[in-house]
Order: C-alpha cells, then structure tokens, then sequence
C-alpha cells in the first residue's frame, strides 16, 4: 500500500514539475541493479562466515559460554541462541524466534522478550557488509565492536521494558 | 573484516575436524554462497525500484525536502556532511524510510549515500567518520512499527499481538541513543588521540 501510494506521489510530483520521469526511473533502476551486483561478492563472504560457524557448532558453544554474563545483565537463558544469531542472520533469527514463539506461547515474557529484541536490533554483520563491500571498502574501523555492543544492549533493554509493560 | 573472516573460517575448520561435523560444514559453505546469490538477485530487484524511484524524486527537487527536515540531526551527527546535498539528500531519505519500516527502501538510499560520502571523502578507501556514524545508526534498528513481528505475534494466536509497540519503541530508542553515543565518543577520543600526536 505504502509502496504503490509513495511510487505513485513522487511519480506525479515530477510529472507535474515537467521532469522527464520513465528517463529518471530506468537510470536509477540502472544504478540500483549495479550496486546490487557489486555488494553480492561481499555478502557471500559474510554468509559463508556464519553459515561455517553455525554448522561446526562453534555458535551454540560461544553462546553457553556468555551465559553466566547474559544473566547478569538481566536476560533469559532461552534468548542466548537468538542472541547469537541477531547479528549474523536475519532469516536464522527470524526462524529462531518463531520457534521461542510456539515453544513458549506469543504472551510469554520470553516471547514477548525476544520480539522487542528483534524490533530493537539490526542484522550488524550482514548491513556492515552490504554497505561497506557496495563502495568497495574492506576494512570497518570502530564499527563493528559498537554494533555488536549495541546488538547485546537490545536484549537488555528489551528483557528490562518487557518486565514492566 | 579481514582478520575476522580468515581466523572465523579456520575456527570453524578446526571445530568441525574436532567434533567430526566436517561434512556437515562444507555443506554450508556451499550452500552459503548459493543463498548469498540468491539474495543479491531479490536485491537487485527492490533495487531497481527503488532506485528509479529515487532518482524520480531526486529530480523533481523531493529529496532536497526531506533532507531539510532532517538537517539539525545531520548536523549533530555528521559533521560535514550536510552541506553536500547529494549525501545528506540520502543519508535522510534512509533514515525516513528506516523510520518507517521499509527497510527494502531503506538499503538503495543507505547505498548511495555511502557512495557519495565516500566521492565527498575524496574515493577514501577507509571508512570516514561520518561513514562509520552512518552504518552505526543503521545497523542499530530505527524502525518505529515492528510490523513483521506483530503479524509473527497475531499468527501464533497472541491474544493482543500489538502490546510488543511499547517495549519494542523505548529499546529502539535506548540501543540507538547507546550507539549513537558510543560512536561519538570514540570519535571525540580519536580526535584527540590525534591532536596529541601532532603536538
């Protein structure tokens, strides 16, 4: 709905301002499918990462290994796996959470836990690759300690507002 | 990413010899590069609308509106950015739809600002801060209305499957005011790091 309205709008805005629209449009269609083609080398790369780690098991044991901290922080044992795979996999973590949903029930803090996580965090590993491999640049400075950092104070924040609301 | 890719592939080797899930693990990383095309072509597709869209709005002199609303937070976050109109142009068109939910609209517009801050940098090949700032924000959620998980929720049978709105909004806000913040502090630490070494 959104999509068709704001497409429609903005293709009547230019229409109306004299703007040469299907010229405008097939050049920027042109310019998304180069980028698309540029970054795909770069997501493969971040794809086969955690595809490996999650196949050898290393994720499920670095994940009982941060249990003891995940607790003092105030999150639940049962979003330690989703915890692990938010910022490497967005379809892994969406597959996860529906599991947590049916094995605890939609209105379970656990669920309702983990759904605010979700809302409230990003795919960090997956959009620094997108981004920085779409203009060709290979090294991440600072950013991906913080976004990682940023990863786990979702499920703080979450696992706090989900207890009082 | 360099370190990282290079010792989490032979992390991932040497726990799969270790536990003999050898086979299973070079399954995925095969199956890894196989999704990896897949969604660069489903990419590619949303791209090519959104792109065309936005360089319809771009023409039009759309863009340079919305990204006068977003101005005084360009300014605070990004400095230096703001006087380029094509970066800043995208930079607020990404946070808008980001805001918004559409996050498939969102990846094009985050693109192509990445690509005019990196021209504005002079072809960096490191990321500049306002770059770093950029991606930091992205990869720390925006979004305002969760509407895939509230469908997830009302699917499995939630008696009100809305009331995730509230916790959900007060930690997309806490996670983005932390990232914001962190980023600006290792910035303000770099800078001065830099000054002290020129002195």
């Amino acid at each position: 709905m959104i999509v068709l309205l704001l497409t429609a709008c903005a293709f009547c805005y230019a229409a109306f301002s004299g703007k040469p629209v299907y010229s405008a449009f097939v050049d920027g269609a042109m310019d998304g499918l180069k980028t698309a083609a540029r970054a795909v080398p770069y997501v493969a790369a971040a794809l086969l990462l955690v595809g490996a780690l999650r196949a050898c098991g290393a994720l499920s044991a670095f994940g009982a290994l941060l249990s003891p901290i995940a607790g003092l922080l105030g999150i639940p044992e049962e979003l330690l796996p989703l915890l692990m795979l938010r910022p490497l996999s967005g379809s892994a973590a969406l597959a996860e959470l529906d599991l947590l949903i049916s094995e605890f029930g939609p209105d379970s803090y656990i669920a309702r836990t983990a759904c605010a996580m979700m809302g409230s965090s990003e795919t960090v590993l997956y959009t620094i690759a997108l981004y920085l491999g779409s203009i060709q640049v290979r090294r991440s400075r600072y950013i991906l300690p913080i976004g990682l950092i940023t990863g786990l104070f979702s499920a703080v924040f979450a696992a706090f507002f989900c207890r009082f609301t | 990413m360099e370190k990282l890719f290079v010792w989490g592939i032979v992390l991932a080797a040497l726990v799969a010899l270790f536990t003999g899930s050898a086979e299973e693990t070079g399954a995925a990383l095969l199956q890894s590069g196989q999704a990896a095309v897949a969604l660069g072509l489903s990419l590619a597709g949303a791209y090519c609308l959104w792109c065309g869209v936005l360089k319809v709005m771009e023409l039009s002199g759309l863009t340079a509106r919305v990204a006068r609303l977003f101005r005084p937070i360009l300014r605070l976050l990004m400095p230096g950015i703001e006087s380029n109109a094509e970066a800043s142009e995208a930079v607020s068109l990404n946070f808008a739809a980001n805001l918004l939910g559409m996050g498939n609209a969102a990846t094009p517009a985050g693109l192509r600002a990445m690509k005019a801050m990196q021209e504005l940098a002079g072809g960096a090949k490191l990321p500049t801060d306002a770059m770093c700032m950029f991606l930091i924000v992205n990869s720390s959620s925006l979004q305002l209305v969760p509407t895939t998980l509230i469908s997830l929720r009302a699917a499995a049978g939630s008696a009100s499957p809305g009331d995730i709105l509230l916790p959900s909004i007060l930690s997309t806000l806490c996670t983005s005011l932390l990232a914001v913040g962190l980023t600006l502090l290792v910035q303000r630490m770099g800078k001065r790091g830099e000054k002290g070494r020129a002195e």
